[in-house]
């Protein structure tokens, strides 16, 4: 694979040496900034605000260098409005096994989600997707603040089966297979909506 | 009793209508069957309520000028759309007396598109992503009507919208789809070092954009890859001596209310993140329009690359108006 060539003048070596000293800097200074890239919302007392909706799924698509979702929710006053939700690249999330399919238009889901101090955005924290088929079990999909080595991450490892078409081989997310007994058990231990996957 | 109105031809409702059709409804059917020229307005009780997907559709007794009675079949919006403008499943039922406008059948039926209802409760609830002014009230259903402090202009944040789709599939030329099975992600993919792309793979994304004007030129700001676009609103040709670059040389002007951008000598391997090529000679047009309301960004791009596509791509998506938003901070993690 190669660029094409360009029209080589000095402005193009400046430009390239741009790109490459400004890649250096990233990997310097991304790793410092540990699993936060950008300022969450975060509540009076300093933590963060993660949102609980019971939605419908516009669009997802894997992108880089963030994936999308758009979901439908309803919010507080009864009005329903969208939401971007916002998760890893498509050139990791893929190789975990993700595809544009992992999670589909028209899909009922509940979904928690790291607020951004921007309206109506946020990241994925979790999306618990129903299975298709009444016997099926439904997929915990798990993003930011729980993948790695989490409490809540080990907390659901201990109780919860993995899926088996997406491996964490990146930390970028990870999925359990929650059949119905199973989810009610995790209701019980951990009251709230989502409980279990809460800080 | 049926009243016949004419109202003025607008091009940009049609444009709207026209991109806003595929997202209305699952591309069920189109809305072009009534005839946008004509506004009819009924008086009359109604007989059904069909609270579904995907679209609300009532039927309406009215009388007509020979005083006999009619039933007229109403196609209204989404029900999300509905209730995002005030309307709710008990706002219109069997046996209400309501007056609607629309636009008639362009087919002889007793079919309506409906823009305007006056409900029992005297509110006035608008269909069809049509503009602000009410018809015959002052009440609107519509609890948080969108800012329309802005109007029409394309200078601000547009929100995140749907995503971009192309209208048929892409087609390759055997050299393209040749490169595109050659192609491998774990490895081939510049992302992954967070080496962003360049135009058309830019923009399409749903992400939010920012339009600033600076006169002589549109600055266009990208979230994704904290791309900057800039627009030469005032050369007729690209200018001599230019450089390819990452996103290319935009030429923009308006045609009315339609920002139309040309882009090309585009310095960038791929059209895609599937490992398509793209030539050095490719080139895109881009119309941008505002919708009546205000409230969406409507986007189409075309893409001319005859070395890697049988015949030109378009593609369609918007952007949506969210007061308040703002272009987040950018970040790639690269592996």
């Amino acid at each position: 694979m190669v660029f094409r060539q360009r029209v080589v003048g000095k402005r193009s070596w400046r430009d390239f040496a741009t790109l490459i000293f400004l890649g250096m800097l990233l990997t310097c200074v991304l790793p410092v900034a540990a699993h936060h890239s950008y300022p969450p919302l975060l509540t009076e007392d300093g933590e963060e605000v993660i949102r609980v909706f019971d939605a419908s799924i516009e669009l997802f698509r894997l992108l880089n260098p963030h994936s999308a979702m758009i979901i439908n929710v309803t919010n507080d006053s009864g009005v329903p409005e969208d939401w971007l939700i916002e998760m890893s690249a498509n050139f990791s999330l893929s190789r975990e096994g993700w595809s544009d399919d992992t999670l589909k238009s028209g899909e009922k889901v509940t979904i928690a989600v790291l607020a951004s101090p921007s309206p109506n955005r946020g990241r994925l924290r979790a999306v618990l997707v129903p299975g298709e088929a009444q016997d099926e079990p439904s997929r915990l999909l798990v993003a930011y603040g729980i993948r790695g080595d989490t409490p809540v991450m080990r907390r659901l490892r201990d109780r919860l089966s993995t899926c088996p078409d997406i491996e964490a081989r990146l930390d970028r997310s990870a999925c359990f297979s929650v059949d119905a007994d199973t989810l009610l058990a995790l209701q019980r231990e951990f009251p709230g909506s989502m409980g279990y996957v809460m800080p | 009793m049926l009243i016949r109105l004419k109202e003025s031809f607008s091009v940009c409702l049609v444009l709207g209508l026209i991109v806003f059709v595929p997202i209305l409804s699952s591309a069920h059917h189109s809305v072009f069957p009534y005839d946008m020229a004509t506004f009819l307005e009924l008086d009359g009780l109604i007989t059904e309520v069909r609270w579904r997907s995907p679209h609300i559709r009532l039927k309406i007794a009215a009388e007509n000028d020979s005083g006999e009675t009619i039933e007229w079949e109403l196609e209204g919006d989404s029900i999300n759309a509905a209730m995002r403008r005030g309307l709710t499943r008990e706002s219109i039922r069997v046996g209400d007396r309501v007056r609607i406008a629309g636009n008639p059948s362009n087919r002889d039926r007793r079919e309506m598109l409906v823009t305007h209802i006056l409900l029992p409760s005297g509110e006035e609830h608008l269909m069809h992503d049509r503009p602000r002014p009410l018809r015959w009230t002052n009440e609107s259903t519509d609890a948080s009507p969108v800012d329309t402090s802005l109007g029409r202009s394309i200078f601000r944040v547009w929100s995140f919208g749907s995503s971009h789709r192309p209208r048929e599939p892409y087609v390759y030329t055997d050299s393209a789809q040749a490169a595109r099975t050659a192609f491998e992600p774990e490895t081939d993919m510049l992302a992954l070092r967070c080496i962003a792309p360049g135009m058309p793979n830019a923009i399409l994304n749903p992400y939010p954009i920012e339009f600033i004007d600076e006169v002589e030129q549109i600055r266009l700001r990208v979230e994704q890859w904290d791309a900057t676009r800039l627009i030469d609103m005032v050369s007729d040709q690209v200018p001599n001596g230019t450089v390819s670059s990452l996103l290319g040389y935009s030429l923009g002007h308006w045609e009315g209310d339609m920002l139309v951008v040309e882009t090309s000598r585009v310095d960038f391997p791929y059209l895609d993140d599937e490992g398509t090529p793209m030539d050095e000679e490719a080139e895109m047009v881009e119309r941008f329009t505002v919708s009546e309301d205000g409230s969406r960004l409507h986007h189409e791009i075309v893409i001319n690359d005859p070395r890697n596509l049988v015949e030109p791509a378009i593609v369609d998506g918007f952007w949506s108006w969210i007061p308040g938003a703002e272009i987040r901070p950018y970040g790639c993690e690269p592996e």
